[in-house]
């Protein structure tokens, strides 16, 4: 697609030159792996220099004139950090695990959020990291063995078909999407008719990541686009066909827009984070709770 | 041989070899996608062992095992210099003489766990053993 014709789609969500401009200009940010290191003492060893972000303790921005690549540190190598854009890191927060919980996250390669799961849960209990193909899982082991997680199961399996009933007391998933918020090249490659076509897979996703959540239970649905096919319409697609879905507020300050209400005043618990609004990557994330 | 009685005997070798106590919450095996150990909560059809907890029939302790609990052993811990951990974290043999029998050792820089190593005696060097896809060059200081 053509940039100005982009923009124009771009400019029936947000500002489009303010979104493209953040977009183009994202700060490099990276969490601190707090199950090899606390914050506290990552900081008195650290010679990287960064800024702790003020909306995640564990979430630091890279300062500009520190160029390098993050990868070729001692931080990295050894484990105490792993490099993730902060919208990113804020997801994890909204889905809010506890050291008890039993927790799935459905499309968890590289694990980059799974890998924060783990570290929320104190690396207790539980964590199911699934991802579709092999190969995708073999990412993941090197993120489990970097970072020392000790609470988790991966599996394969299609997240469309995952036929875990009622196990789980939180499910993230954060589903495979067109990236609009995330990649130079995804935007190039964008088409509406792409958005449309991976919306069907994000839908079966949905309901079969739902159907594993227990009762009472909550799920993050998040992706890192910005098209409304991809986010509100597939929520609104299980909220009208599951009575017990219901949206839940999300208890996070952060700088948002609200979800698009032309699908439900309640889309407005929603947030659409664009990359003016933190320098850093374009998501949505929607909060939904199984009623008992 | 059971899982539990494979269990017992790789916590005996790494307290032996190592003077290493795992803290007795990590008993978390994983073999076949299974977690013994706990109540089973989920089967999966592939493997799912993690490397620190999966050892081979003679006991050899997996790089991502040492990387994550070395800090706890009190033997067989070789302190290098910065430029030695550099070399080693980007997958060289460290050539120095420990008077010391062939053995696996662990390379320890400041307090951080750089990684595996098995001293060959014969050839008075520390055999690298980090996987390749884990090796790096640092290029910083910590």
């Amino acid at each position: 697609m053509e940039l100005n014709e982009f923009k124009e789609w771009l400019a029936s969500y947000t500002d489009a030159d303010r979104c493209l401009e953040a977009f183009y200009n994202q700060k490099e940010f990276f969490r601190v792996n707090t199950i090899k290191t606390p914050v506290e003492k990552f900081l008195e060893i650290t010679k990287l220099k960064c800024d702790q972000s003020k909306y995640c303790t564990e979430a630091f921005e890279l300062k500009e004139e520190e160029n390098y690549a993050i990868g070729k540190t001692w931080e990295y190598f050894l484990g105490y950090i792993y490099p993730q854009s902060l919208s990113s890191i804020l997801v994890s927060l909204v889905l809010g695990p506890k050291s008890d919980n039993i927790i799935l996250d459905v499309a968890a390669a590289p694990g980059s959020k799974f890998s924060h799961i783990a570290a929320l849960m104190q690396n207790n209990r539980l964590l199911v990291g699934n991802d579709l193909k092999k190969e995708k899982i073999s990412a993941l082991y090197s993120t489990i063995n970097r970072l020392n997680i000790l609470n988790c199961i991966t599996t394969i399996r299609d997240g469309s078909r995952l036929n875990w009933r009622e196990r789980f007391d939180k499910v993230l998933l954060d589903a495979p999407c067109t990236a609009l918020g995330s990649g130079e090249g995804a935007l190039n490659r964008w088409t509406l008719d792409h958005s449309k076509k991976i919306s069907t897979l994000q839908k079966r996703m949905l309901f079969s990541a739902f159907d594993a959540l227990k009762p009472g239970g909550e799920l993050i649905y998040s992706t890192c686009t910005y098209a409304k096919e991809e986010n509100e319409e597939v929520v609104s697609n299980l909220l009208q066909n599951v009575q017990s879905a219901k949206l839940l507020d999300i208890k996070l300050d952060i700088p948002h827009d609200s979800g698009l209400s032309e699908y439900g005043n309640e889309f407005r618990k929603c947030y659409r984070i664009y990359p003016q609004h933190l320098q850093s990557e374009g998501f949505f994330i929607a909060k939904i709770g199984k009623g008992d | 041989m059971g899982l539990g009685k494979r269990e017992e005997n790789f916590k005996r070798y790494i307290k032996n070899h190592f003077e290493m106590q795992l803290p007795p919450e990590v008993s978390l095996f994983y073999v076949r996608g299974v977690r013994v150990g706990k109540n089973e909560l989920i089967k999966s059809k592939i493997n799912g062992e993690l490397g620190y907890a999966a050892c081979d029939a003679g006991f050899n302790p997996t790089n991502s095992f040492i990387q994550n609990f070395g800090y706890l052993a009190k033997k067989n811990v070789v302190r290098v210099k910065e430029k030695e951990a550099k070399e080693f974290a980007n997958g060289k043999d460290l050539k120095m003489d420990l008077g010391i029998k062939n053995k696996y050792i662990i390379v320890k820089y400041g307090w951080h766990i750089v990684g595996l190593g098995y001293y060959d005696h014969d050839q008075k060097k520390i055999i690298n053993k980090i996987p390749e896809k884990r090796r790096r060059e640092i290029i910083n200081e910590i």
